[in-house]
């Protein structure tokens, strides 16, 4: 009895806080919270500023492995960094000399090949549309939307956006690498500034969060995007193998959809297949064409993807699709290729709050 | 001046300095086992990744059951480390300046604290966390490794501590037998 009492009272004074503390804790919530918001509506804000944060933050992600390895060479982190750099801006500079005029010239054809390809589709619905007129003339009656569906419609805004996104290529290629130069470098730093502001009590729990997002957010990013370079180099190496023209610009936007899971490579096979059915002119091309994708896709889904992704996102299928669509709905493109990393953040979240948070006594 | 002269009065701020100024996140890490052995290189570049946190008097710095992190070392202030199990609840040790507390938890995964800190008065911990020891390892691995050696060190000589008390409880007078050196033997 009189053990349990001097329990009682030891645990619970050992428990409540002094009001001090309590004080400072409140106030470095307040503060977090404060920092948290102005930090969101800079980002929501000011435009493009969100996408050239999010850019940099994948292009850090990318370097810091590198960054760290030239750091175990003696190199400090700030000089490790430009070094790096060094080395990137050779290279792309190296590659750009070799790939640029290739790549134009097949913009450039491509631009040519347009009005060819505008007509060949624009037909080919037109007769689609007859034949299933006549075969089933009750759906004649059903709006389909089938009507009004025209490749400049569907293309025009496609075609808009990738001007758009050209014009700004510039912006993109001062402001990211200077941005992620001092996420590389500073990082930890506004990381720590960061945490000074959690209360004592939420401290380590925090800390343990932050790691495990850390850690599962880069290995997600690192293993997408190489997988998105090997499914480009095999699809870049088949399409030119079957001389389908384009075969660069093809292999390039499908490597980019296919950072989208499940539905990204769909979408990264279109154009290549009505390049093939409506420029070649030759039944193979259409069969060889579909051919490259497939295998790629066979590579990317027998090798790739179990080996480097499945391991790290850990999610079920459905709830992958699930989420594409949702960001879909919400974002368009970004919305599908950021909804997937912030789930498996959120998953992290979740399982660290349930592993470190719910341990602390009241 | 001459040269000697100069070096003399050198010495002398160098120490009167030492002796006088605010001690540093520094000085207090240097003066750990964990630490000793660092390059004032590789010790700033802890000081970096360090976490300074400041405690009330009586705040709880973790409790009994947690999931801990890592280690705090007293910069300032103290800490009393609590027993709070089911049975009692008793103080076991008053740590000063310089000491440091929960190390288990930077080598073990998911660790829970088995005792309960809490600050004997208004005091400022260093906080070293396995994420901030895996990072010094990925980027620095001569000084992670150094101190991983340490920390490893450190609890062998507890556990070797620990295996004599129970060893000692189980044969009191059993002036023979050494659990230290059969477990360091091994």
């Amino acid at each position: 009895m009189m053990a349990d009492l001097k329990r009682s009272r030891a645990t619970s004074a050992a428990q409540r806080q002094p009001p001090a503390a309590q004080t400072r804790s409140r106030l470095r919530v307040a503060a977090l919270l404060a920092a948290l918001a102005a930090v969101g509506v800079i980002l929501f804000s000011v435009p493009g500023m969100l996408s050239n944060a999010l850019l940099a933050i994948v292009v850090a992600y990318v370097l810091n492995p590198a960054v760290a390895r030239l750091e175990r060479r003696g190199y400090s982190r700030a000089v490790a960094i430009l070094v790096l750099y060094a080395v990137l801006g050779v290279g792309c500079a190296v590659i750009g000399s070799v790939a640029a005029p290739a790549v134009v010239q097949q913009a450039m054809e491509l631009k040519a090949a347009l009005p060819r390809l505008q007509d060949a589709v624009e037909r080919s619905i037109g007769e689609w549309r007859w034949s299933i007129a006549d075969r089933f003339p009750w759906m004649a009656d059903l709006d389909l939307g089938l009507q009004s569906l025209s490749f400049s419609e569907i293309a025009g805004p496609i075609l808009a956006g990738s001007f758009s996104v050209a014009s700004s290529v510039l912006l993109i290629l001062v402001l990211v690498p200077l941005t992620a130069f001092f996420l590389l470098k500073d990082a930890a730093m506004f990381q720590r500034s960061m945490l000074q502001m959690v209360p004592n009590r939420y401290f380590e729990p925090s800390l343990a969060l932050i790691h495990r997002i850390n850690t599962q957010l880069g290995s997600f990013i690192r293993a997408k995007l190489a997988q998105s370079v090997v499914v480009g180099l095999l699809l870049w190496i088949g399409l030119s193998a079957v001389s389908i023209d384009f075969a660069a610009l093809l292999a390039a936007f499908a490597a980019v959809m296919n950072l989208i899971p499940y539905i990204g490579p769909l979408i990264g096979a279109v154009p290549g297949i009505l390049v093939a059915v409506f420029v070649m002119d030759t039944p193979d091309a259409a069969w060889f064409g579909s051919a490259v994708y497939f295998v790629a896709q066979v590579v990317d889904m027998v090798f790739i993807v179990p080996l480097v992704v499945a391991r790290i996102v850990d999610l079920h299928p459905l709830t992958v699709i699930l989420t594409i669509i949702a960001g879909g709905k919400v974002l368009g493109v970004m919305g599908m290729l950021i909804a997937l990393p912030m789930v498996c953040m959120l998953k992290s979240a979740y399982l660290e709050i349930d592993a470190g948070f719910l341990t602390l006594r009241r | 001046m001459s040269i000697a002269e100069y070096l003399k009065a050198l010495t002398i701020y160098r120490s009167m300095d030492r002796r006088f100024r605010a001690k540093t996140i520094r000085d207090t890490l240097q003066g750990t086992v964990l630490f000793r052995d660092l390059s004032r290189l590789e010790l700033s570049l802890v000081e970096r990744i360090v976490h300074l946190r400041h405690y009330a008097a009586g705040e709880t710095v973790f409790r009994t059951g947690e999931r801990g992190l890592g280690l705090y070392v007293i910069h300032e202030g103290a800490v009393r480390i609590v027993l709070d199990q089911e049975d009692e609840v008793r103080e076991v040790a008053l740590l000063e300046v310089g000491d440091f507390f929960g190390e288990v938890a930077l080598v073990e995964d998911h660790a829970k604290r088995s005792a309960t800190a809490l600050a004997a008065r208004p005091t400022q911990l260093i906080g070293f966390f396995k994420p901030d020891l895996l990072e010094l390892i990925d980027r620095k691995p001569h000084a992670g490794v150094k101190i991983a050696m340490a920390i490893a060190s450190v609890l062998a000589q507890r556990l070797c501590a620990g295996a004599e008390d129970d060893e000692q409880q189980a044969a009191p007078n059993d002036k023979g037998s050494n659990a230290c050196s059969q477990a360091t033997g091994t």
